[in-house]
C-alpha cells in the first residue's frame, strides 16, 4: 500500500501537481488527459524527482521525510520511450545493468538474468541485439531490467503505446501475472487496457486528483449521464455537435444507433448502463 | 573490465576515432615542414588533438540522452561515470605522452615536462567540461558545438581578442611558474566540473533549462 499525501510539485514555475492525495493498491491505473501530471507523479513514486511539499508513505515507511534514495531502492520504474543500448544483444544489456546495479557476483548474476528472462519469455531472445526486438520484446526487456533487483513496487508508464494488437495483448498478460505479489502503478490512455488490468483508479486533471475508485465506481459516476439514441445518417453531423458521442452501431439501412454522453436525457433516447470510459468523461467534463 | 569492455563495444565505432586521430597526428608529426616547428606543433596539438579528450567523456552519457534511457539508467549509471572518465581518460593520456615523447625524441630541446603537464590539464580540462555539458544540456552535440565554436575562435584570435579565458597557449615562451599555475587552475576546474557531473547525472530536472 502506498499512501501519497498532499504532494505539490511546481515545475518552471507551473504547478504540475496540486496537493495529490491517493491510496495506491493492487494494480492502480492513473487516468487523464495529456499533461494531467501522470508521468511527474509517476517520477515523483519512482524517487526520481523530488516534490515541494506532501509525503509518500510506503507499508508504513515514511519515504519522503527520510530520503529519494530509500524509494529507489524497493521501485522499478520503466518510462514510456527508452531504448536500452541498442547495439548490445539482450543478455549483454541484461548482465551489464545487472552489473551497475550492484550484482557484482558472476554466478549470482548469471542465475538472476535467467529467472527474469524467463519471467518475461525472453529467453529465445537472448542473444538478438536489442534494436533487433519488436516494440513488444522492448517493453519485456524493460521489465526484465527492473526485475533484476526484484522490487515490490512496479511503475509503468503508458505500458501498451507503441504496441500493436497482439504485442499489446501479450504484454498486459505479462503484468496481470505479476500482480500476483507485486503492487503494479500504470499509466494509461486505453481505457480497455485499464479496464483489464487495474483493481483501483485514480483520475487526474491538470495536476489535480478528481476521483479515486474501483473501475466499478468511476464508471457510476456517470449513471443517468449515458443515452441510446436511433439517429438517420444525415443526423450524425448534427449529433456531434450536441453530445460526447461514444459508440456508433449501424442499425439497418441509414439508421445508426448512437451511444451518447449527455447531463440532460436527449429526445427519445433510452438510458443504458455506464462503463469505465462513461465515467472517465463524465469526471474528466466535471459531471460529477 | 565487462563493464569497459561494454561501454567500448557500445560506442561503436565512435570509441575509434580518437585513436584515429592519434595515429594522424602521430604520423603527422615526421612530415611537419620543419621552420617553425615547434610552434606549429604545439598549436597543432593543442587545437586538434587536445580536443579529442572529450569526444569519449561526451559519449559517456550518450546512452542516457539520446537513447532516452536516461529514466532507467538514472539510479545505477551515476556510480559508474567517474569510474569511465578516469578509464577512457588514462587511454587518452596515454597517446598523449606517446606523442609527447616522440615530440622529444625529433626535437631535444623542448621541455618535455612542461609540455606534458601543459597537454595533459588541457586534455582533462577540455573532457570534464564537455562531459558537464552534456549532462547539463542533455545531448552530445550541444558540448561538441561550443567545443568547436571556442576552439575556432581562439585559433583565429590567437587568444587576443575575447575576454574569456584561454585555454590555449599561442607561443613557446611559458614559464615553469605558468605552468605550473596552469595546471593546478586546471585541477581544480576538472575536479569542480566532475563533482557537478556527478551530481546532475543524478537528477532529471535542470533548473536552469
Amino acid at each position: 500500500m502506498i499512501n501519497v499525501q498532499n504532494i505539490t510539485k511546481t515545475y518552471k514555475g507551473k504547478k504540475t501537481l496540486q496537493k495529490v492525495s491517493l491510496e495506491i493498491e493492487g494494480i492502480y491505473g492513473l487516468l487523464g488527459p495529456n499533461g494531467a501530471g501522470k508521468t511527474t507523479l509517476m517520477r515523483v513514486l519512482a524517487g526520481l524527482i523530488s516534490v515541494d511539499e506532501g509525503k509518500i508513505i510506503v507499508e508504513n515507511d515514511d519515504l519522503h521525510s527520510t530520503d529519494l534514495k530509500t524509494i529507489r531502492n524497493g521501485i522499478g520504474y520503466l518510462p514510456q520511450d527508452f531504448d536500452l543500448y541498442p547495439k548490445a544483444t539482450v543478455y549483454d544489456c541484461l548482465n551489464h545493468i545487472a552489473l551497475l546495479k550492484g550484482i557484482a557476483d558472476s554466478q549470482l548474476r548469471k542465475e538472476r538474468i535467467t529467472t527474469v528472462l524467463e519471467q518475461v519469455n525472453l529467453v529465445d531472445a537472448k542473444k538478438q541485439k536489442v534494436s533487433k526486438l519488436s516494440g513488444g520484446m522492448r517493453k519485456r526487456l524493460g521489465i526484465a531490467q527492473v526485475f533484476l533487483t526484484n522490487p515490490s513496487i512496479l511503475i509503468i508508464d503508458e505500458p501498451t503505446s507503441g504496441l500493436d494488437i497482439l504485442e499489446r495483448i501479450r504484454f498486459r498478460n505479462l503484468l496481470r501475472e505479476l500482480s500476483k505479489d507485486k503492487t503494479i502503478i500504470i499509466s494509461s490512455h486505453i481505457v480497455e487496457d485499464v479496464e483489464f488490468l487495474c483493481t483501483k483508479l485514480g483520475i487526474i486533471k491538470e495536476g489535480s486528483v478528481l476521483a479515486e475508485g474501483t473501475p466499478e465506481e468511476i464508471a457510476k459516476s456517470s449513471d443517468g449521464f449515458v443515452w441510446s439514441i436511433q439517429i438517420h445518417e444525415n443526423e450524425l453531423s448534427e449529433t456531434f455537435k450536441l453530445y460526447t458521442v461514444i459508440d456508433i452501431q449501424q442499425r439497418g439501412f441509414n439508421i445508426l444507433d448512437v451511444r451518447v454522453l449527455s447531463k440532460n436525457k436527449p429526445s427519445n433516447a433510452t438510458p443504458l448502463n455506464a462503463t469505465l470510459i462513461d465515467g472517465y468523461l463524465s469526471i474528466i467534463n466535471g459531471w460529477r | 573490465m565487462d563493464q569497459f569492455k561494454f561501454e567500448v563495444k557500445n560506442m561503436g565505432l565512435n570509441f575509434y576515432i580518437p585513436i584515429i586521430i592519434f595515429l594522424v597526428v602521430f604520423c603527422s608529426l615526421f612530415f611537419l615542414p620543419a621552420e617553425q616547428y615547434e610552434l606549429q606543433l604545439l598549436i597543432f596539438l593543442q587545437t586538434v588533438f587536445v580536443p579529442f579528450s572529450a569526444w569519449w567523456s561526451i559519449y559517456l552519457v550518450y546512452e542516457l540522452y539520446q537513447n532516452q534511457s536516461e529514466e532507467i539508467l538514472l539510479l545505477c549509471y551515476p556510480r559508474n561515470l567517474i569510474l569511465n572518465f578516469i578509464k577512457f581518460e588514462s587511454i587518452f593520456i596515454i597517446m598523449l605522452a606517446l606523442i609527447v615523447a616522440t615530440f622529444y625524441v625529433i626535437l631535444p630541446d623542448v621541455s618535455i615536462f612542461k609540455l606534458l603537464i601543459l597537454l595533459i590539464s588541457q586534455a582533462l580540462l577540455i573532457s570534464s567540461l564537455g562531459l558537464l555539458l552534456a549532462i547539463f544540456f542533455k545531448n552530445i552535440e550541444t558540448p561538441f558545438m561550443i567545443i568547436v565554436l571556442y576552439i575556432a575562435t581562439e585559433l583565429l584570435t590567437l587568444g587576443d581578442v575575447f575576454l574569456w579565458p584561454h585555454m590555449f597557449f599561442f607561443d613557446f615562451n611559458f614559464t615553469f611558474r605558468e605552468i605550473v599555475f596552469y595546471a593546478i587552475s586546471s585541477m581544480l576546474l576538472i575536479t569542480v566540473s566532475l563533482y557537478l557531473s556527478y551530481v546532475n547525472v543524478r537528477t532529471i530536472e535542470r533548473k536552469i533549462i
